[in-house]
């Protein structure tokens, strides 16, 4: 059974990454390219955070520094070795530099934070996020101020015959990279390291009397964290030729938490989900709507306050309703689906009540909203939004409760089989 | 003679209240040894000394012929000393299974390894399963700790104290807020555990204590009052004071 189960697991990843060779030659467009690209950076920076957060349990307002510094250390390596003034080395392997940066900050950073746990670790974090932001326009010589600086990725010393200018290239080097770090952390997730990291976080006191030193465990995971974030930092640089202040900021950490936390800090897939989603929503709401900011922030509340195992965590939830009495899902699927409904109207009803609101700023009286184009002059339109996100609130709250009631029963009845 | 865990005169006190006022206790090895007395005597402390949660403010605590005052937690436990919790103390979110093999894993010598994969590793998931037999929660072995009975809850955390491997153990109130017949279950895995082992526990259920005990020592506002076979403590007069004659029929 179990290897049965290994045998799906490994054709099923193996198709995944057949598709995503494919990908380029199937979306040609430089634009998507890009996006693929910077969902791969931002996919190793949270799974990278994530072994932070959520393995370790340590909750990090300055992750960012790791991913920027090292994105700055890169470009100004690609300038040295534009220049030559420092030896020619070949751009796969420059994301080492990145992540060597990462890891000697991590470990000089970590040995002073890691001593603290909590409020004050986090406290800590965000000081040093601070800190060098501030450095950022002080250190001109480094930094470049708020132009930030650039370097071309193309040495003019080939790499097996690529030059990586074209941004395909770039994409195959970022899968790479992708592929080959999450590949990394995972395996580390199952050695006596990372098994300690999760006893760390859920009971620090036990896991000092089964031996291990508690802060040793932690100052170990920020390292490593830093040192992924950092190979992360340096693909950024490359992806974009540049590297600014904000990606050492608040902002960016603020992003990677959010992506770790919206996708699920509990699995290992969870930050992986978010990166994606969220670089996706980030583009393409960006496009379609200017309110997209208020979006963002209404998702990750509403992710924090109904469901603070993410994505991730909502699919797993089922996991034990599976493995004991896959049975009982059929019961959950109809409220699932009313449920599903009910959320529908009520993000439709709102989102047009906020696009029109937000068109009321410009001259023009007509918009485009879910293929339809309506005034915000017409008195009906505004009337009808409002009913249908009070309508989809109503049954949102009466559908809410009436799922977890099925949901308890179900687990009530999960629970029951399981006593002797 | 020698003993295997010996309290010389052992003081704390928390600002200007002493709570244990000169402990002299001395636990030979291989027994196992009780330490009962009235709530807020200074059972629970005296542990976190022991186990090096807290410094002690004055005196002195031998273990196998080594000073372990202050040092801290996890190196007490590499010299051979384990505790388990008056409160449930146990990996909630892991598996039951994971509960107990992050227990064995220090013991085991893995330390810190970055480059051991664990899974496919049959020796320590083998002993894993030993343990979850010995504790009858095989069955259970997938499931989240945190969903189990809080009987099932406590035999898991003995098991993690097992896992450590060490030979001296202290147990805080193991059958605390048991029926009767969980407490059972409780008392036969001790005995079970103890053939081998010294161990020392705290416990509020006489049945359990008398049942159980080689020696029982007895903590009243921070001073041991008697020390010895349980026959005897029952028959002491300071102790029968103590406990207004809580157990004396």
């Amino acid at each position: 059974m179990s290897s049965l189960f290994r045998n799906y697991k490994f054709i099923f990843y193996s198709i995944l990454t057949f598709i995503l060779l494919l990908l380029p030659i199937l979306f040609s467009s430089s634009f998507v390219l890009t996006l693929f690209c910077k969902m791969g950076v931002l996919i190793i920076f949270s799974v990278a955070y994530n072994m932070l957060l959520g393995q370790t349990g340590l909750l990090s307002f300055g992750h960012a520094i790791y991913f920027g510094l090292a994105g700055y250390a890169s470009m100004h390596f690609l300038s040295g070795i534009n220049n030559n003034f420092l030896p020619s080395l070949p751009l796969p392997f420059l994301p080492f530099i990145g992540a060597f940066v990462g890891l000697i900050l991590g470990v000089s950073i970590g040995y002073l934070s890691t001593k603290r746990v909590g409020t004050a670790f986090a406290m800590i974090s965000l000081g040093f996020c601070e800190l060098i932001t501030a450095l950022t326009l002080i250190f001109v010589v480094f930094f470049n101020g708020e132009d930030g600086i650039q370097a071309d990725r193309v040495t003019g010393n080939d790499f097996l015959g690529i030059t990586y200018g074209p941004q395909q290239e770039v994409y195959y080097l970022i899968l790479f990279w992708c592929i080959f770090a999450v590949s990394i952390m995972y395996l580390l997730t199952k050695t006596p390291f990372g098994r300690m990291c999760n006893a760390v976080r859920d009971n620090q006191q036990r896991a000092e009397f089964i031996g291990y030193d508690v802060r040793k465990i932690r100052w170990m995971a920020f390292s490593l964290s830093a040192m992924f974030a950092g190979a992360a930092g340096s693909l950024h640089a490359i992806n974009y030729e540049h590297i600014g202040f904000e990606s050492v900021s608040l902002v960016q950490s603020g992003m990677v938490l959010f992506m770790a936390y919206i996708g699920g800090i509990g699995s290992f897939l969870g930050p992986i989900i978010g990166a994606i989603s969220l670089t996706y929503l980030d583009t393409m709401l960006s496009d379609v709507t200017e309110a997209w900011v208020l979006y963002y922030g209404i998702i990750f509340v509403l992710v924090i306050a109904f469901a603070p195992q993410g994505i991730a965590g909502l699919i797993l939830m089922h996991e034990p309703v599976v493995r004991n009495k896959p049975s009982l899902l059929k019961k959950l699927i109809f409220p699932y689906l009313i449920f599903g409904l009910s959320i529908l109207i009520l993000v439709i009803g709102f989102t047009t009540i906020i696009e029109l609101i937000h068109s009321l700023k410009s001259n023009h009286s007509n918009l485009t909203i879910y293929w339809i184009k309506i005034s915000n002059s017409n008195f009906l339109v505004w009337l009808t939004s409002i009913i249908l996100a009070i309508l989809g609130l109503f049954l949102c709250r009466k559908s809410y409760f009436r799922t977890k009631e099925v949901w308890n029963d179900v687990i009530e009845n999960i629970k029951m089989s399981l006593v002797k | 003679m020698s003993y295997h865990l010996e309290l010389k005169n052992v003081k704390k006190d928390f600002g200007s209240t002493s709570i244990i006022r000169g402990v002299n206790l001395k636990v030979k090895k291989g027994e196992i040894h009780s330490l009962i007395g009235p709530n807020g005597a200074g059972k629970s402390t005296l542990y976190n000394l022991i186990s090096g949660v807290y410094n002690i403010s004055s005196g002195t605590i031998i273990f196998n012929n080594q000073n372990i005052e202050n040092l801290p937690s996890h190196e007490i436990y590499r010299l051979g000393l384990s505790r388990s919790f008056q409160i449930t103390n146990i990996f909630p979110k892991l598996s039951v299974f994971e509960n107990i093999r992050c227990g064995l894993l220090w013991n085991l010598r893995y330390k810190y390894s970055v480059t051991k994969m664990l899974d496919n590793d049959s020796n320590i998931n083998e002993k894993t399963n030993e343990i979850l037999s010995k504790i009858s929660l095989i069955d259970f072995a997938k499931e989240s700790a945190g969903l189990l009975s809080y009987a099932d809850q406590r035999a898991l955390e003995i098991g993690i104290t097992l896992a450590g491997g060490a030979e001296t153990i202290l147990l805080d109130e193991p059958t605390a807020g048991m029926s009767k017949s969980e407490t059972e279950r409780a008392t036969s895995l001790i005995r079970n555990i103890a053939k081998d082992r010294t161990v020392l526990i705290v416990e509020h259920d006489m049945g359990v204590v008398f049942d159980l005990s080689d020696t029982i020592s007895v903590l009243v506002y921070g001073e041991i009052i008697c020390s010895d076979k349980p026959i005897n403590v029952r028959n002491n007069e300071k102790v029968k004071e103590a406990y207004l004659g809580t157990f004396g029929n």
